[in-house]
């Protein structure tokens, strides 16, 4: 627990993280979370679904037992080609047991693909215990999907199932072989799954299609899509500035590091400033630099 | 019934002066705009031409001025749905759009645009750029209030929860009102042309190819690079073509001249000079037409100081090379050319405003053929509906200073026809008596400014605060995130009384800007307003101290130190009031000065015209047709047969000025009328004495009889007289060492004799030999008849002018690049307008400046056209510059609407820093007297004691507060009272010493 961590019921909050965003009160499934001081704080009603901290859009939420954290999870993984995360209602020997396929993070699925594994299966429950929670998964690994295009990997690495998984693993690994090894930078897309505008939409698409939003519109899946498309575009370009921007670079420096066009890189830059991700300043050329 | 208030469409620089004009002549004012904040075009704009001012640090104290008037309602997202009614008494209904935001409970903290998740292109960028769906258009928007974009928002409901004020209501519902307006005023200014009608220019396609409203924010400090101008790859352009009339004098989008381009792409230039100093630059234009005020100045010297290369060129069109640059073809001097640069600036012209069928449907008034407002040149602030007005670029596509002075004009004409309702709606602000703070120790309250980022990045600002607290007699000291605030206002006063706080210190920024703000908020929390004290610690700490935010911290914490230290010794000051003499002095009895009495009569005041000759007219006289057809010579018994008739006139014919003593509100003038002398009291003066055609030293004019001027000519066609064969000259006496300036209306004048020529007789040969056509605005459309009629163009550069043998001109033809003689009837010189020579007395009578030129220097040549720097004192008509009939019609009314702000009030309050003498210490020795620049100082005769003695006396009206008589006066026995010596030795003391 770092200093700024507080418990507050099941989970921790880090208060330097959190923003108040309220996005864990309103996507938890048990109405079991509500603010005090501003922060998330959680009742009895608690399931330990671990839904907020997978959709929390700072990381500001941890959950407080060390199995059910994040570090915790991943310690399951035991090296296999495909690693399946499955509701511990699911699980069967040699897979990673959650409570609850909600409790996965879209980080957590890039850190399998980071130990080694060349596919990952996400397994939830049709009759969810946590209501909503294998939507939110399945949602998750979409984004995934996502991610993995923008960083050309196969797509098809990683899939969510409904239900007993292990009437699919067969074919899936014959899949993932045929596929062979991973050739891509999982590490960026890890530096991109942490993207708070991705992490916002991703933890808001259900509720607004499906619930509706604020003004009791609901949102076409398609828009959101698009939004979530665009969202991890950016994010995985930021990643590639970022990992290439060292104490500060030039344009056409980072251009040919990152292996981006340099409008495009001009174009994520002038956003990540917006964003305070990064400053720049212009002698010559444009000089990006780390930013506060 | 009539209404007294007044329904102003368009919160831009022109809504806003009306506004303005109108709430502080007793009118109580809806300022309605669509966009969420005012502010309109020229918050967008870096700096303006031609003094190179920083747009947003002119505007922004106009736009807290509008934000806090008593008598302004702001409407902004709201829309004008219907009117009924006639002039004096409308019904308007309007409707407030929801903004999901209350803008009670926003304090444009700006967290909920921080988090939201849904980017939009910022069109306050024109697309460099993106922001948030929930934003402020721009960081010193009024009102500083966020909005949703609805159309992007998805209703995540974030923001919600992140603002701390619990501003944020996604249940705002469309709000229709209902008001009764006695005029209305349109402002709603024009939409820039979208060049992609022109696709050969690439725009859209080619990432280096960007608009003038672009390059203007690429300029900007708030834009997308933070001023630096770069590509859309992130390189620095080395050269750089701008391209002129894009959409403008152009039959396939728009044949008018949209008047602006061609200076504000001369600064263009000028800027990008002064931030890349090896960048070159070209502009490409047919006509270079830098016509305003100071304009032809501007382009000369970005010709020679900063090396700018005009093209008299016409781009057809562009291509692009695979590493992004650019090649223009042209031709130029009749020979093909081909040339690349790395970006490429597309100077886009005005179009009607996006509303304006909206405008005319719902308000019944006319468009003109291109979709402007309808007006008449006589008329040229009403539309064609009475009632309902019209200023800026909804009739005409114009620059600031004619849209500001059009502003005040309309502000003027909507008023007279409801001048009988002046002050019935309005309210004047109440404040609580004032506390008596003498003998009380000092209790000071310190507040030190974030200013969002601008202090905060750089200084500690916490630091700064924590400092103040261990200042001696600091009993409260708080950081705040904006201390301009409307809520920290509101908290000020609460801390005020809480801690029973008798002197305030703000360390921010600028006493320019916001000096006004606080001491009124002092005022309210009934503390006299001079017990503040203002630190500067922006410009003169964090924004120039960027890099070492330790140094800086530890000077603002010095400056503080200082601020504190003087406020100690700060003391209430007693307001100075004055009464206002509610007559006006009219200097001159032409068209500018029988309307501005005209106007004054309209609106119940009284006025004295003066003018030197025996009839009235001045040059109106000498003007026997208008280029578009209007009987100049019925505009001129109109006027003068009203003049004569009002008893509300005073005229004075055959009279000159002896002297003007006084201030404002309180002038004294000696009149010589016929050889006597008479006294006239008066509140204002409007000088309006005009100007005259020069004679011509050029082309042995006054020698050669077959040599005249315009003027000249004009009286010829008018008595009859028709010219088989004429050769016209343009700019003799004009655009040269001597006389630099443009004279604005020879080129119209030459085509419209060109025209009338052709009209009588089409068969006459009608050569105009030019530098520029300056026909700009709807006027292009008589350079076009004239060419379509068979009227010979001929350019000439300034280096090869035309010359005369006998009675022949020479001139040379670029296109056929040979000498060509040619040997007319006549010879006509489009000759200067020059200044008259008294206005040289007249600037000493009244200490009013004069330009370089010999015209009137106004306060501002661009928010304050018509004003001058001394109150009291107004300028229209061709004394301020060479202008058209419309033109001075405008500016007459709008120093008639000025002059209002002053005669509509009983008595003004004015600045109480003011001299004072002690009379123990004066000798009465009178150096002050003779160093104070505007004589507010006397010696008099005082009886003390049965003792008469000789001491100074400071006439606090006139004393302007600068203190040149305290650091005079040998024996410190002057002093201005805020800027006493004890109080400066404090500050440097306090300053001295180690923090």
């Amino acid at each position: 627990m770092s200093e700024s961590e507080a418990k507050k019921g099941s989970i921790l909050v880090d208060e330097d993280k959190c923003v108040s965003c309220g996005i864990c009160i309103a996507i938890c499934p048990h109405d079991a979370l509500s603010f005090e001081n501003g922060f998330p704080v959680t009742t009895g009603k608690c399931k330990v679904c671990g839904l907020c901290a997978a959709s929390c859009i700072t990381k500001a939420i941890t959950m407080k037992a060390l199995k059910f954290r994040d570090e915790g999870i991943i310690e399951q993984y035991d090296g296999e080609k495909v690693a399946v995360f499955a509701c511990r209602r699911l699980a069967k020997e040699g897979c990673i047991s959650v409570m609850c396929s909600a409790r996965i993070d879209i980080e957590l699925i890039l850190d399998a693909f980071e130990k080694g594994a060349s596919g990952v299966i996400v397994a939830g429950c049709e009759d969810c215990r946590n209501e909503t929670g294998s939507r939110e998964a399945e949602i998750k690994v979409e984004t995934i999907k996502k991610l993995l295009r923008e960083a050309d990997i196969e797509e098809e690495r990683v899939r969510f199932v409904f239900g007993d998984y292990e009437k699919v693993i067969d074919d899936f690994t014959a899949e993932i072989d045929s596929l062979g090894e991973i050739k891509g930078d999982i590490a960026l897309l890890k530096r991109a799954a942490r993207d708070r505008v991705l992490r916002s939409l991703v933890a808001k698409m259900r509720s607004l299609m499906e619930d509706g939003n604020v003004y009791g519109e609901k949102i076409p899946a398609s828009k959101l899509e698009k939004l979530i498309e665009e969202a991890a575009s950016f994010a995985v370009k930021s990643s590639r500035i970022l990992n290439v921007l060292g104490d500060g670079a030039e344009i056409k420096e980072i251009a040919k590091k990152a292996e981006m066009d340099e409008r495009e890189v001009v174009e994520t830059i002038l956003e990540m400033r917006r964003r305070g991700v990064i400053n720049f300043e212009v002698r010559e050329d444009l000089i990006c630099c780390p930013g506060v | 019934m009539k209404s007294g208030a007044v329904l102003v469409i368009g919160g831009g620089i022109a809504g806003m002066q009306s506004a303005l004009d109108l709430a502080e002549s007793g009118f109580r004012v809806y300022l309605l705009e669509k966009l969420p904040s005012i502010g309109g075009r020229m918050s967008q704009i870096d700096k303006t031409f031609p003094t190179n001012d920083c747009s947003m640090c002119i505007l922004s104290p106009k736009l807290n001025e509008v934000g806090r008037h008593e008598n302004i309602t702001l409407l902004t997202s709201s829309e004008l749905l219907s009117v009924e009614g006639r002039a004096g008494r409308f019904t308007v209904k309007i409707r407030k759009n929801p903004i999901y935001v209350d803008r009670d409970k926003c304090t444009g903290c700006g967290q909920c645009a921080s988090i939201c998740p849904v980017n939009a292109v910022d069109e306050y960028n024109e697309g460099l750029y993106y922001r948030s769906s929930i934003y402020i258009r721009y960081p010193q928007a009024v009102p500083k209030v966020f909005s949703i974009d609805r159309e992007k928002c998805i209703g995540c409901g974030i923001c919600e929860n992140v603002c701390v004020a619990g501003a944020i209501d996604y249940n705002q519902k469309p709000e229709e009102i209902e008001l009764e307006v006695g005029s209305i005023i349109l402002a709603p200014g024009g939409k820039l042309a979208e060049p992609e009608k022109r696709g050969e220019y690439g725009y859209g396609v080619f990432p280096n190819v960007v608009t003038g409203i672009q390059f203007e924010r690429l300029l900007s400090a708030t834009g997308p690079f933070e001023g630096h101008v770069l590509r859309a790859d992130g390189k620095e352009p080395k050269k750089i073509a701008f391209i002129q009339c894009v959409c403008s004098r152009d039959e396939k989008t728009n044949p008018w001249c949209s008047s602006v381009c061609c200076t504000y792409a001369t600064k263009h230039a000028i800027i990008a000079k002064e931030h890349m100093p090896e960048v070159e630059t070209h502009i490409f234009a047919m006509d270079v037409r830098t016509f305003g005020k100071g304009f032809e100045e501007y382009a000369r010297r970005a010709k020679e100081e900063y090396g700018v290369i005009y093209h008299k060129a016409r781009v057809p069109v562009i291509m692009q090379k695979p590493n992004g640059n650019l090649i223009l073809k042209y031709e130029e001097n009749g020979k093909s050319k081909e040339e690349e640069f790395d970006l490429v600036v597309l100077s886009t012209g005005f179009e009607p405003p996006e509303d304006a069928e909206k405008y005319a449907e719902i308000l019944g008034i006319e468009l003109n053929e291109y979709g402007f407002c309808k007006t008449d040149p006589f008329h040229p602030l009403e539309t064609s509906k009475p009632g309902i007005f019209v200023a800026g670029v909804f009739s005409e596509p114009k620059d600031i200073p004619e849209s500001v002075a059009q502003a005040s004009g309309v502000a003027a004409k909507a008023s007279s026809i409801i001048a009988s309702e002046r002050g019935k709606l309005v309210s004047k602000k109440e404040y609580p008596p004032e506390r008596d703070v003498t003998g009380e120790a000092p209790r000071i309250g310190v507040f030190v400014c974030h200013c969002g980022i601008n202090i905060a990045s750089v200084v500690d600002v916490e630091s700064v605060a924590e400092y103040a607290r261990s200042l001696e007699n600091v009993v409260y000291a708080e950081n705040t995130l904006f201390t301009c605030s409307a809520d920290t206002q509101e908290r000020m006063k609460e801390v005020i009384e809480k801690y029973n706080l008798n002197r305030i210190v703000v360390a921010a920024c600028t006493p320019r800007t916001h000096e006004q703000l606080f001491r009124n908020t002092l005022r309210e929390a009934g503390l006299n307003p001079y017990l503040f004290e203002f630190v500067n610690i922006r410009e003169h700490c964090s924004w120039v101290h960027m890099n070492e935010p330790e140094k800086a911290t530890k000077k603002a914490m010095e400056l503080l130190k200082s601020g504190v230290a003087k406020a100690r010794l700060l003391e209430p000051l007693p307001f100075v009031e004055v009464e206002i003499n509610k007559r006006a002095l009219i200097i001159g009895g032409g068209l500018a000065g029988m309307t501005a009495a005209i106007e004054l009569a309209n609106q119940g005041y009284e006025s004295v015209l003066v003018e030197k000759e025996n009839e009235l007219g001045g040059n109106l006289r000498h003007i026997h047709y208008t280029i578009d057809g209007k009987n100049p010579r019925e505009l001129l018994e109109e006027l003068i047969s009203k003049v004569e008739s009002n008893p509300l006139i005073k005229i004075y014919r055959n009279a000159e000025i002896d002297s003007i003593d006084g201030f404002v509100g309180n002038f004294r003038t000696k009149l010589k009328v016929d050889g006597k002398v008479l006294e006239i009291q008066h509140g204002v003066v409007i000088v309006a004495t005009g100007a005259k055609e020069y004679k011509p030293e050029e082309y042995s004019y006054g020698e050669n009889p077959k040599v005249i001027t315009q003027v000249e000519l004009e009286e010829m066609l008018a008595s009859g007289k028709t010219p088989e064969s004429v050769v016209m000259i343009q700019c003799v006496g004009s655009r040269n060492d001597e006389r630099p300036y443009c004279s604005r209306i020879c080129c119209q004048t030459a085509i419209k004799n060109a025209l009338k020529i052709k009209e009588i007789n089409p068969e006459a040969d009608v050569i105009i030999l030019y530098r520029d056509i300056r026909t700009y605005g709807f006027m292009e459309k008589y350079y076009d008849r004239a060419v379509e009629k068979g009227v010979v163009f001929v350019h000439y550069s300034e280096e090869n002018p035309p010359r005369m043998e006998g009675d022949s001109v020479i001139f040379y033809d670029e296109i056929l690049d040979e000498e060509l003689v040619y040997t007319p009837e006549k010879i006509v010189l489009s000759a200067a307008t020059v200044p008259r020579e008294e206005n040289q007395e007249i600037s000493k009578m009244l200490r009013i400046p004069l330009t370089e030129n010999g015209f009137f220097l106004e306060a501002h040549p661009k928010l304050r056209p018509v004003d001058f720097s001394s109150e009291g004192i107004f300028l229209c008509g061709m004394a301020h510059s060479p202008r058209l009939i419309p033109e001075t019609i405008s500016l007459a009314s709008a120093a008639v609407s000025r002059a209002l702000t002053l005669l509509s009030k009983d008595r003004i309050i004015m600045d109480a820093s003011k001299a004072v003498v002690i009379r123990e210490k004066c000798d009465g020795c009178g150096m002050c007297a003779k160093a104070c620049p505007v004589s507010a100082i006397e010696v008099k005769a005082f009886e003390n004691r049965g003792v008469v003695e000789f001491k100074a006396d400071v006439n606090r009206a006139v004393c302007l507060g600068c203190g040149v008589c305290h650091a005079t006066c040998p024996k410190s026995a002057v002093v201005v009272k805020s800027f006493t010596i004890d109080q400066i030795k404090a500050m440097v003391d306090a300053i001295a010493e180690e923090v």
